[in-house]
């Protein structure tokens, strides 16, 4: 494996000696000319713009294009120049591009379908363009970055199959690693170093096949990928990432195309992200029941008797009722212990991100104990099946773990077993109070007993999940209830627990889904000190006077009146937000978020300007309410925070 | 050089004033559309900024005020927020003859207002 960076086309050029079967462009202006000349192949490219400044009038097609592939993203001059040579005597029956509306789910799909499987590039490239490009449909809320790392995915994943065929390959893109987010190079670096560990499952996938639909045995078929992804990878404890974009068929829901997209989102995800528990699926636009369908069968991996004959939510609707949709999705991932948050951006897309607690520990004994990955195989397991053997996996270093509630019997084991297992445990008789032991002393997973009428253990959830301190906020919580309390199990998760486990239980069977959150937890904290820890003094500003000390010009007393007016007015303002929000008033709601915005601008209290634009805009459309609640508490919390600071702001133009 | 703004926000109105003030105009703030008419059936302005979405008389109706009921042919500025586009076209249909996406900044607002300045 290679992988070579480039920032230019004059380092491009430095490779000409090499050879290259395929060429893979995702292009923008961020390639203004691109002239490679290697061997026989030359390719050209340019846009408007750059020959304008040369004063070239007419474009020439590019040559020898038959082993290019080339997809455009964003601009429209690269369709026209593909066109061009579409329409010349060059036109190759493999050259394939996107138009600029094209998701970046269409380009894969182009790709994929354009791969001969029986004549794999030996060496490609992949050109990607700079983060700065805007993406197409800025509305989407999807930044470029994200666009970019899902190529990568989709890329790796025939770098995969080529790795699997034993050929060389050289992975090449035009921004320095240097220049990328630490999360995707974290998943960059720890995509390549699992390659060698993807052998059988691939062949699940039939490329080429994307055709008439036909009944599929969808359980069976995800079991054999889990089945074959756990025999090569035993210990897996991950996520899986899903995208359903709207390529996505909406009433062939058992057709190959969508057990192959969806398996190959399936298993990008469980191959790039296993060092998390987070599971984002961005259902960008045409949203329909098929699609999220799609999406909510394999987040479930829930293949019941009924889906399996057909029975889709509705397999003929184009478009529905997103509400009504949406409400059965979440209620659907409620059900499997996961937690949702459904933001819609506008009347054609929406945000959908939740966490679903599938943890695959490393065997399929674990799948009984946590009750967590409910494919319909495990439901139909066997209960002698199922019988845990020790496993033998053991705490990381150090492991702290805190147990509230009353230390029965069981606790008592527990508490035997866990120094058996090398760890620390702090036992609390309550979890009142919880998040001051939590700042005093650093842990790395609480284990909370549901104690009915469970108000505490509730009130303890949302004050942990709501913690500044993200090493706080994000803690692991494992909750020990009963069957007999009623929705306690959906409460609690959907309270933010990690997971729920019956009484009686067996620490055995919580031990492997133990030491993963903490693994998980762990490896998470090291990633967010790394990302965050150069901005943490910035970042406890609230407010950023950039934008009115442009507008003052100098002028203090402006300056003060603004800030004045803003530290006087806005509590006031907030708490109104707040009672309307409850009063369900929602033109009022709007009213306020309206008036809110520009202020939050002057002030450039950036936090939360995005959350009070969609509180306008939900309020507006009278659409997730049930997410507005939250953004105006944190709107209030940051304004209040603000405030604070800008009080101080004021002393100072004072003196 | 006389400019009425119509604005219902504090902030925008001190923002626009404060700018406007520094570079010479003569700024009347009115904060909203019915208090603007009352202001307009008593003076006449070079230039009218004015808001969208305001209480009681919104900014739609003024710029019908001033084209149909008044007559007048003061150059009409629109205040708008992104995204509301239609909004904006509409208020060009009435007679509005510029508009300024909320929030500008004070170099934006002054080059508008001059343009409008020299045109007079």
């Amino acid at each position: 494996m290679l992988t070579k960076e480039f920032k230019n086309q004059n380092s491009l050029k430095n490779m000409q000696n090499e050879h290259f079967d395929l060429f893979w462009f995702i292009l923008d202006d961020s390639f203004p000319l691109l002239v490679v000349e290697m061997n026989s192949l030359t390719i050209n490219y340019a846009n408007k713009k750059f020959y304008k400044e040369l004063e070239i009038e007419s474009m020439e097609p590019a040559q020898n294009l038959e082993k290019l592939l080339c997809t455009s993203l964003l601009n429209e001059n690269i369709a026209e120049l593909l066109k061009s040579v579409r329409l010349g005597k060059n036109q190759k029956k493999n050259l394939h591009f996107a138009s600029k509306t094209s998701t970046p789910k269409i380009l894969t799909g182009n790709f994929f379908r354009w791969i001969d499987k029986e004549n794999l590039p030996q060496v490609m490239i992949l050109f990607t363009p700079g983060e700065k490009t805007p993406y197409h449909a800025p509305s989407q809320k999807v930044t470029f970055t994200e666009i970019i790392r899902s190529e990568i995915e989709k890329t790796y994943h025939l770098l995969r199959k080529i790795q699997e065929s034993e050929q060389n390959l050289i992975f090449a893109h035009n921004t320095s690693l240097a220049d990328m987010s630490p999360n995707l190079q974290q998943h960059l670096h720890s995509a390549l170093s699992k390659l060698s560990m993807v052998r059988s499952f691939i062949d699940l996938q039939d490329f080429t096949n994307w055709g008439t639909p036909v009944p599929v045995h969808v359980s069976s078929l995800l079991q054999e990928v889990k089945d074959s992804f756990l025999t090569i990878w035993p210990d897996y404890r991950g996520c899986f990432s899903l995208d359903a974009s709207h390529d996505l068929p909406e009433s062939v829901i058992l057709a190959p195309r969508t057990i192959s997209c969806t398996l190959i989102i399936l298993l990008e995800g469980l191959m790039n992200f296993c060092k998390t528990t987070h599971i984002q699926v961005n259902a960008s636009r045409g949203i329909t029941r098929g699609n999220l369908f799609a999406v909510s069968l394999l987040v479930h991996a829930q293949f019941d008797s009924e889906t399996e004959t057909g029975r889709v939510i509705d397999s003929s609707a184009d478009h529905c009722s997103m509400h009504e949709l949406l409400g059965t999705v979440k209620e659907l991932i409620l059900h499997q212990e996961g937690k949702v948050l459904l933001k819609q951006l506008d009347e054609n897309s929406f945000y959908f991100h939740f966490t679903i607690n599938a943890l695959l520990p490393n065997t399929s004994n674990q799948e009984k104990g946590s009750a967590m990955l409910t494919t319909a195989s495990c439901q139909e397991m066997e209960p002698e099946q199922t019988v845990s053997e020790p496993c033998s996996k053991t705490f990381p270093e150090n492991t702290q773990v805190l147990v509230t509630g009353d230390v029965d019997q069981n606790q008592l084991e527990m508490k035997e077993q866990l120094s058996k297992f090398g760890i620390t445990a702090t036992f609390e008789q309550s979890c009142n109070g919880v998040e001051e032991l939590l700042k005093s002393r650093p842990f790395d997973l609480i284990v909370m007993d549901f104690q009915m009428p469970g108000l505490n253990e509730l009130n303890a959830l949302e004050i942990i999940r709501s913690a500044n301190n993200t090493s706080i906020a994000e803690i692991p919580i494992i909750i020990l209830g009963s069957s007999a309390s009623g929705n306690a199990k959906k409460l609690c998760i959907n309270a933010g627990a990690d997971a729920f486990f019956n009484k009686p239980y067996q620490l055995n069977d919580l031990r492997p889904i133990m030491i993963a959150l903490v693994e998980t937890y762990r490896a998470r904290m090291t990633l967010y000190d790394e990302k965050s820890y150069n901005h943490n003094t910035e970042m406890e500003k609230y407010f950023d006077l950039t934008s009115l000390n442009e507008i003052s010009e100098g002028d203090k007393e402006f300056t003060f009146t603004m800030i004045s007016y803003f530290v006087e007015h806005t509590p006031l303002a907030l708490e109104n937000l707040i009672s309307r929000i409850n009063a369900q008033d929602w033109p009022e709601v709007r009213q306020i978020a309206h008036k809110l915005k520009p202020q939050l601008i002057y002030m450039g209290i950036h936090s939360i300007q995005e959350d009070v634009e969609l509180i306008e805009q939900y309020s507006n459309q009278k659409i997730h309410l049930d997410l507005i609640p939250a953004m105006a508490a944190k709107t209030e919390k940051h304004c209040l925070l603000a405030i604070e600071q800008l009080k101080e702001e004021l002393k100072n133009l004072e003196m | 050089m006389k400019i009425l703004v119509c604005e219902d926000d504090f902030m925008v109105i001190k923002a626009i004033e404060h700018k406007l003030t520094r570079e010479g105009y003569l700024v009347v703030v009115a904060n909203n559309g019915k208090n603007a008419k009352e202001i307009l059936n008593l003076e006449n302005f070079d230039l009218v900024l004015t808001d969208l979405l305001m209480p009681f008389t919104g900014g739609l109706e003024l710029i019908t005020f001033i084209r149909e009921e008044k007559k007048l042919t003061t150059p009409i500025i629109v205040l708008s927020k992104v995204g509301n586009e239609e909004t904006i076209i509409q208020a060009f249909k009435l007679g509005a003859d510029d508009y300024l996406t909320k929030p500008f900044s004070p170099n934006e607002l002054s080059i508008r207002v001059k343009r409008f300045s020299v045109k007079k």
